[in-house]
């Protein structure tokens, strides 16, 4: 089943170029998808678009068959949630607790299953002894993993993270990836659209769009995309370690086939003659 | 950023902590009218304010509000101080008794009254600082907004959005320490590129602070733009139906408080009563037999 349906999208800001020039997008449901590219490629403007919080100019956007309009927007935004980069911005209530309940709040939820929910969700983060904390008192990461607690808290089908993990220092960065495979296995439907410049994080998704220039230029397997030496030079992007590890292997004229994480390749560079 | 430290709230947890919030403004509202009920007769003020003294002293200790706060505070008081001082002695007032002349400046006489009036005004804007730092020290700042909302309520009849502004105000607050930091963030920077803050004339004063000020607003700006991104996508419809995370409970405890704290203030109103309309009660007079000063 289709998540996220994007049909020849386009969107301007009033006094520039086009941001976005017909972009057709589609995600299954329970997909990770990372969408890759420069800075100014329109990524930021296409979740902006899919969660209505821009106007496009043309195209049609659906989130399970559902079509954004008007009429339908507080319905999609109940269905999809977004993390944004700066963990600061989107701290809106004061204490953690208040901040899970604040998307509880919107939806009118009875007191007494708000107060069962922000606990199993704050604990879900693994944030269940910091509830009574105020923002200050946070890390950036703790921050971040919050505000996926207020945004898994609605249940919603899809996750856009919008470089969630771009202001984190490393240690944050890999709280939250472990966070979102655990929330993956927890929730096989949940759909995950990640926004990155993170190339190992990309990597580890089910599937890579290239965004260059408001188009898409290609939409393959991380492999696939990493082993294409002349899209990789044309785009100028960076390439994940364990895939250069493995072309240097290969060079040195090992077999590395089916090796696929960096651990495997050390066993194999340690046990060879 | 020393003036911000005054009654900031302390995290304890005493009584005076657990009553509801919107208790504590009623209570804040009723020792503040009892304070400034204005009791003409020196010796039956001086009593009754004294009461209240201790009583706030009382208060004071038990919810462990912090002494060495209040003193600092006075501190900064003490310019006004200076200024009440020469308002009550320089403009004559014909109530004054002129037989009371303490000394004379030139040929203007100072009266007794003079430093009386003042020292009077003076106690009671300390008893007022006193309650306000009770108020504030043992309530979260969210609480008070809550409290605040609670309080407007019944505006909402005339469509006042009591609840936007609720909003807005814990909004504030919230972005108050993040504010704070990035300005100190932006102050290390400037100074960093041969800005300097704290030396110069007026005007290379005022060229510093700008350049403070609008990196400053350009991204709380930016900041607000995110944060209504935020809150969007999150679902809020500040118009829409919205149930509550916090509930705030009026229990015994806030009832207990309740009645002392009109004990107080039923006894400051008949003290005005009687002093008023009845005869000038000197209460040295009546309790010791002594012959009032004035």
């Amino acid at each position: 089943m289709k998540s996220v349906e994007i049909k020849n999208l386009t969107y301007s800001y009033v006094d520039s170029t086009p941001v976005l020039k017909g972009v057709n997008l589609s995600v299954e449901e329970g997909e990770y998808v990372s969408i890759v590219g420069h800075n100014g490629c329109g990524k930021s403007t296409l979740c902006k678009l899919i969660i209505g919080l821009l106007v496009k100019d043309s195209g049609d956007i659906f989130v399970n068959g559902l079509e954004l309009n008007k009429d339908n927007l507080q319905a999609i935004r109940k269905k999809v949630a977004i993390v944004f980069q700066n963990p600061d911005n989107q701290f809106i209530g004061a204490t953690v607790e208040d901040d899970i309940a604040f998307s509880l709040e919107n939806d009118n939820v009875p007191r007494d299953q708000m107060v069962s929910l922000v606990k199993e969700y704050a604990t879900k983060v693994g944030m269940e002894n910091f509830l009574t904390k105020e923002p200050g008192y946070l890390s950036g990461g703790q921050k971040q993993r919050v505000a996926i607690a207020d945004s898994l808290v609605r249940h919603p089908d899809v996750l856009i993270l919008d470089e969630a993990t771009s202001m984190l220092d490393p240690s944050g960065k890999e709280e939250i990836h472990r966070l979102i495979n655990k929330m993956r296995e927890e929730n096989p439907k949940l759909t995950i659209i990640s926004i990155t410049h993170d190339i190992e994080e990309a990597y580890g998704s089910d599937r890579i769009v290239l965004l260059h220039e408001g188009e898409i230029v290609l939409s393959c397997l991380p492999s696939e995309l990493f082993n294409n030496t002349e899209i990789i030079n044309k785009y100028n992007l960076s390439v994940p370690f364990v895939v250069e590890l493995k072309k240097k292997c290969e060079e040195l004229g090992y077999n590395v086939k089916d090796k696929n994480t960096v651990e495997e390749l050390g066993e194999m560079i340690w046990q060879s003659k | 950023m020393d003036s911000l430290t005054f009654g900031r709230y302390a995290p304890y947890n005493t009584c005076v902590h657990r009553l509801d919030p919107r208790n504590k403004i009623l209570m804040m509202v009723l020792l503040l009218v009892s304070i400034f009920l204005r009791v003409d007769t020196w010796s039956t003020a001086l009593i009754f304010t004294g009461v209240i003294f201790l009583f706030l002293i009382i208060l004071m200790i038990i919810s462990k509000v912090s002494f060495i706060q209040l003193f600092k505070s006075m501190g900064a008081m003490w310019v006004f101080i200076l200024f009440l001082l020469i308002i009550y002695i320089f403009i004559p007032n014909p109530t004054y008794d002129p037989t009371h002349i303490a000394f004379y400046i030139g040929t203007y006489g100072v009266n007794y009254d003079a430093f009386y009036q003042s020292g009077y005004i003076i106690f009671r804007l300390i008893l007022m600082l006193m309650i306000t730092m009770l108020l504030t020290s043992t309530t979260k700042p969210m609480d008070l907004t809550y409290a605040i909302e609670w309080y407007l309520t019944p505006l909402t009849l005339l469509k006042f959005p009591s609840h936007i502004v609720a909003m807005t105000l814990s909004i504030a607050l919230r972005f108050i320490p993040t504010l704070l930091d990035e300005t100190q963030r932006i102050m290390k920077a400037q100074a960093s590129r041969g800005v300097d803050f704290n030396r110069g004339g007026l005007f290379k004063r005022i060229g510093a602070l700008i350049s403070l000020i609008i990196p400053l607003f350009v991204s709380a700006i930016g900041r607000s733009e995110e944060l209504s991104n935020a809150m969007e996508a999150r679902g809020y419809d500040p118009y829409g139906k919205r149930s509550r995370y916090r509930v705030l409970r009026f229990g015994w405890n806030d009832l207990l408080g309740f009645i002392i704290i009109l004990a107080v203030f039923g006894g400051m109103l008949a003290a005005k009563i009687i002093d008023a309309n009845f005869m000038k009660i000197d209460i040295i007079y009546l309790i010791f037999g002594a012959k009032p000063l004035f």
